[in-house]
């Protein structure tokens, strides 16, 4: 392995030789004991250091207890859809149920009543109030 | 994660005390801000509550998929407040304290969150899952959504880019 081999492979897979893959692991293990395999590795160690001692995160404070807060109370309008591209049976029970409704107040509505009957009796009933009203006025 | 499916409250609970501090923590090495990290983490948790029901175990890891999430959201962020970001950078850049002003370790800390925030994006985010977070190269690929082999290379322009810049510092580390 090459100077250059050896500092490319530092590069993409870190200063822990035991992660590197395993095609050029040994060779890679074998370069770091030389001189200037063990140099290159010293400085990569060094920067993997440097950025995990500096870069530290502060702790969030109250954020799980807004998390949970929001997300007990909050609803995605996203939840139909996904509902809906669920099992095959949730989109053909939304098309059914209008259709169950409407058998249902069909079947239910008093068969002695025509359509004609039934306009009727919303047209003529009010007249009948109003007249009703007014001979009661009258008395 | 199927117990969060069905909307089980206790279940998502434990989730959020599993998962919260290893998202919050990449969202802030990412964004190198208090406020938007913790804006992003909520809202990357609030989606998984309520998509939890897309999420297909089969498919993918549930670690993947958070991080997606969480970096998705981080993308946005960056793209929404670009303008400002770039604002902001050059007016600490205006007016950073000298370096007599500061301790060396502070002095070291903010070049490494300068040195990291200057990195592209995707050469910062394949840095910070796979050096700081912990992630497997194929993980971070696929929360990335490039190849293993383009990872690799992301992560080693980074280090590179990232070595040179910090020369000073890091012989002060070694010194």
């Amino acid at each position: 392995m090459t100077n250059e081999e050896f500092a490319e492979r530092l590069d993409r897979y870190g200063a822990n030789l035991d992660d590197w893959p395993r095609e050029g692991r040994a060779a890679g293990q074998a370069f770091a004991k030389t001189d200037p395999g063990g140099r290159q590795l010293e400085a990569a160690r060094a920067f993997d250091a440097l950025l995990s001692e500096t870069l530290v995160v502060p702790e969030p404070i109250g954020l799980r207890q807004r998390i949970l807060a929001n997300a007990h109370s909050r609803k995605d309008p996203m939840d139909l859809v996904s509902w809906l591209v669920g099992p095959l049976w949730r989109p053909i029970a939304l098309a059914a149920a209008p259709l169950a409704v409407g058998f249902t107040l069909g079947f239910t509505y008093p068969e002695t009543h025509s359509l004609e009957e039934a306009v009727a009796v919303i047209a003529f009933s009010e007249i009948e109030e109003v007249n009703g009203a007014g001979s009661e006025e009258g008395l | 994660m199927r117990l969060v499916q069905t909307g089980d409250q206790q279940a998502y609970t434990r989730l959020l005390d599993r998962h919260l501090d290893r998202v919050h923590a990449y969202i802030f090495r990412m964004t190198n801000n208090r406020a938007d990290a913790e804006d992003i983490a909520q809202e990357t948790f609030l989606r998984v509550w309520r998509r939890a029901r897309t999420f297909q175990p089969g498919r993918v890891r549930f670690t993947t998929w958070l991080h997606r999430i969480a970096h998705n959201l981080c993308v946005d962020a960056f793209r929404k407040r670009r303008d400002t970001v770039d604002t902001k950078i050059d007016a600490m850049a205006d007016g950073a304290p000298t370096a007599d002003e500061l301790s060396a370790a502070e002095e070291r800390r903010r070049a490494v969150h300068a040195g990291i925030a200057a990195l592209p994006e995707r050469q910062r985010s394949a840095l910070v899952l796979c050096q700081l977070q912990g992630r497997s190269n194929r993980e971070a690929a696929e929360i990335i959504g490039v190849s293993v082999h383009a990872l690799e290379s992301l992560i080693a322009r980074a280090r590179r880019t990232l070595k040179t810049r910090l020369q000073n510092y890091m012989n002060l580390e070694g010194a």
